[in-house]
């Protein structure tokens, strides 16, 4: 086991409502206590519905966000300790891939450019060198050459995401966290860019942090799974465990609730629909923050904040696991 | 409540730009019957909200209906004068879009404007409409509703906020509600929520139902009758469990195939359609799918094929048919 990133016990706050500026009046934890291992050359995909914190936890491990507890490391390294050449290099190394891909790429510059912007900041290679390393990008993420002389607006949606991913690979980083990378575009174009990153991470050896709501799309390329609800990693363990025998009772909903195109499997599957809305992440449930929704909720659930033990292949944070706890009820 | 349902014919769209006219729909037929859910299904730019909005005639500005019918029962919609259509608008066919921040009036209650279409359509009294609002709401699994239609739009969740736009639609009863992509701007839990709701008013009210939808999971999920939109046309037709079974456009065949799947094994890799979607106002010459299509041959480049049913209730436009 040589993990690459590892998040221990991390949270991140926000300061919300009234008063923000001025030091906030309600903390809001994007991340509650999340602690998990990225593995060299794996792709660990973050999964979970709007608000889960899944994109807090992507922008904190690139260092956008810092944690309010609990230790980031990166390579053997507490990441908020980098300094001078330690932070540069880290900032070179990981390197990310955004949604959208007309708000993410500057519409004045030229793809060349864009594409170099990296080099020229962190200083790599001379402007011939860089021109040369823009075709080879350009190559690798299957566009043409000449594409360096235009300019985004000039692309489709799945040629622009390609452009942002030949900018994030600029640098020869180790980890890449792409945060919904193909969301924004149309199902037809959209395999051709998950392809694109699958194939990048196994000619590369790329660790890739894949961040996305849509789980069937995840199921194509992570070797591991993490859930999140509420701030919290309900469940995480490899893709065929967490998709072949889902634990959490949220990972079952969420599992269930995806449609499948072919109107035979859908007449015949259980869906789970579960009941009304998502909790404020401002003021969660006590205990599990998923008990107001759960099928299964027992006394423990409403007292009791559950953290991730065994289950099946996988970890869930599920008390429905807990043996010592199960007897006791 | 009529049993004619919608019959749509030939109609067709054009967009004025700088360059002329250009169509932007052309050819749509096809028949909505009551308590039947009919999918339109295509990517971005294929046409399929500018089909829904020229039938209850809400199209932007430089838009207009060019050709065609739009059958209600008797009266075509595509000629009523714009008094007409207003009573017809939000009584007979009414519209939940995807976008319910939008879509609600953010200076009225949900309560407000959860009666105003029932004082307008049906005439009842303010308080007796209110009444039947909070009924309404409870019904679309709105809790506390005798609260909530105190409340504005954004005091509710967006899955909230849509069941509430679903109530607005059904408060006059309309014989058809067309819904467009009622649940993309919502996480996969609360879509299984909304669309539970619509199948079972659907069915509960027997009206016709018009998904537009880009999810072909969805249409899987819901449709009796699919239409699946290309380039501004419906390039295949077919009852669900049919198309699904025996795809024969090469674009729906490559839509199926490129969706990603939560049932199968992962062995098949997932493939995509190469190139991207034409621009509505530089097609083509031919088939619009031609230059895209793994099937194509030299009549596909100067011949644009027909809708053709040639086995029954399957229409597709594409000349393999022939061979």
């Amino acid at each position: 086991m040589d993990p690459i990133f590892e998040v221990d016990d991390v949270s991140v706050e926000f300061n919300v409502g009234a008063g923000a500026f001025a030091g906030g009046a309600q903390k809001l934890l994007a991340v509650d206590r999340a602690t998990l291992r990225i593995e060299r050359g794996e792709c660990l995909a973050v999964v979970g519905e709007s608000g889960c914190g899944k994109t807090t936890l992507g922008r904190t491990l690139i260092g956008l966000y810092k944690p309010s507890r609990g230790r980031l490391e990166f390579d053997g390294k507490d990441v908020s300790a980098l300094r001078g050449e330690e932070l540069r290099s880290f900032r070179r190394r990981v390197q990310m891939v955004f949604q959208d891909p007309h708000a993410s790429l500057n519409p004045r510059m030229k793809v060349g450019e864009i594409v170099a912007e990296p080099l020229r900041v962190h200083r790599v290679g001379t402007a011939k060198s860089r021109k040369a390393a823009v075709a080879d990008l350009l190559g690798r993420v299957g566009l043409p050459a000449d594409a360096a002389n235009r300019f985004p607006h000039a692309f489709s949606g799945g040629q622009r995401q390609r452009i942002g991913i030949a900018r994030a690979l600029a640098l020869q980083p180790d980890v890449i966290v792409a945060d919904e990378p193909v969301s924004a575009l149309d199902v037809s174009i959209q395999a051709q860019v998950v392809n694109l990153l699958k194939g990048l991470r196994a000619q590369l050896g790329l660790t890739l942090v894949f961040i996305a709501h849509d789980l069937a799309v995840v199921r194509y390329i992570a070797t591991r799974i993490a859930v999140m609800y509420l701030g919290q990693i309900v469940e995480i363990g490899r893709t065929e465990d967490v998709f072949g025998a889902p634990k959490h009772p949220y990972t079952q909903a969420l599992l269930s609730a995806v449609p499948i195109p072919d109107p035979d499997a859908e007449r015949m599957r259980r869906r789970i629909i579960l009941k009304g809305d998502l909790p404020s992440p401002i003021n969660p449930p006590s205990g599990c923050r998923f008990h107001t929704r759960c099928e299964h909720c027992f006394a423990p659930c409403l007292t009791v904040e559950p953290r991730l033990i065994p289950a099946g292949g996988q970890l869930a944070s599920c008390h429905l696991y807990d043996q010592a706890l199960e007897q006791a009820a | 409540m009529s049993d004619a349902g919608l019959d749509v014919r030939g109609l067709q769209t054009v967009l004025s730009t700088g360059g002329g006219p250009v169509p932007v729909i052309s050819d749509i037929s096809f028949t909505l019957r009551p308590g039947e859910t009919l999918c339109l299904v295509g990517e971005s730019g294929s046409g399929k909200s500018m089909t829904a909005l020229s039938i209850v005639r809400l199209l932007p500005a430089a838009a207009r209906v060019n050709a065609g019918e739009i059958l209600l029962g008797d009266i075509d919609l595509a000629r009523l004068p714009d008094s007409g259509m207003r009573s017809v608008r939000g009584r007979r066919v009414a519209m939940v879009f995807q976008d319910s921040m939008t879509s609600l009036n953010p200076l009225l209650t949900i309560g407000r404007q959860l009666t105003e279409g029932m004082e307008l359509h049906l005439g009842l009294s303010p308080a007796v409409a209110r009444e039947r609002a909070v009924a309404l709401l409870a019904q679309v699994g709105v809790p506390a509703a005798r609260e909530r239609v105190e409340q504005y739009p954004h005091q509710l969740s967006g899955g909230l906020r849509q069941r509430a736009a679903i109530a607005i639609a059904l408060s006059a009863e309309p014989e058809i509600l067309i819904a467009d992509e009622p649940t993309t701007a919502l996480d996969v839990t609360t879509q299984a929520q909304i669309l539970e709701l619509l199948a079972r008013e659907q069915q509960r009210r027997g009206m016709g139902l018009l998904l537009i939808t880009h999810d072909v999971g969805v249409v899987a999920r819901m449709a009796t009758t699919v239409g699946v939109m290309y380039a501004g046309r419906i390039v295949e037709k077919a009852p669900s469990d049919m198309l699904f079974r025996d795809p024969r456009h090469p674009y729906t065949r490559g839509l199926l195939k490129s969706v990603p799947r939560m049932d199968t094994d992962l062995t098949a890799p997932l493939t995509s359609i190469p190139g991207t979607p034409p621009a509505i106002a530089n097609l083509p010459e031919g088939c619009s799918f031609n230059p895209r299509c793994p099937s194509r041959f030299d009549r596909c480049l100067t011949e644009r094929p027909p809708l053709i049913e040639r086995k029954a209730g399957h229409p597709v436009a594409c000349h393999l048919e022939d061979a």
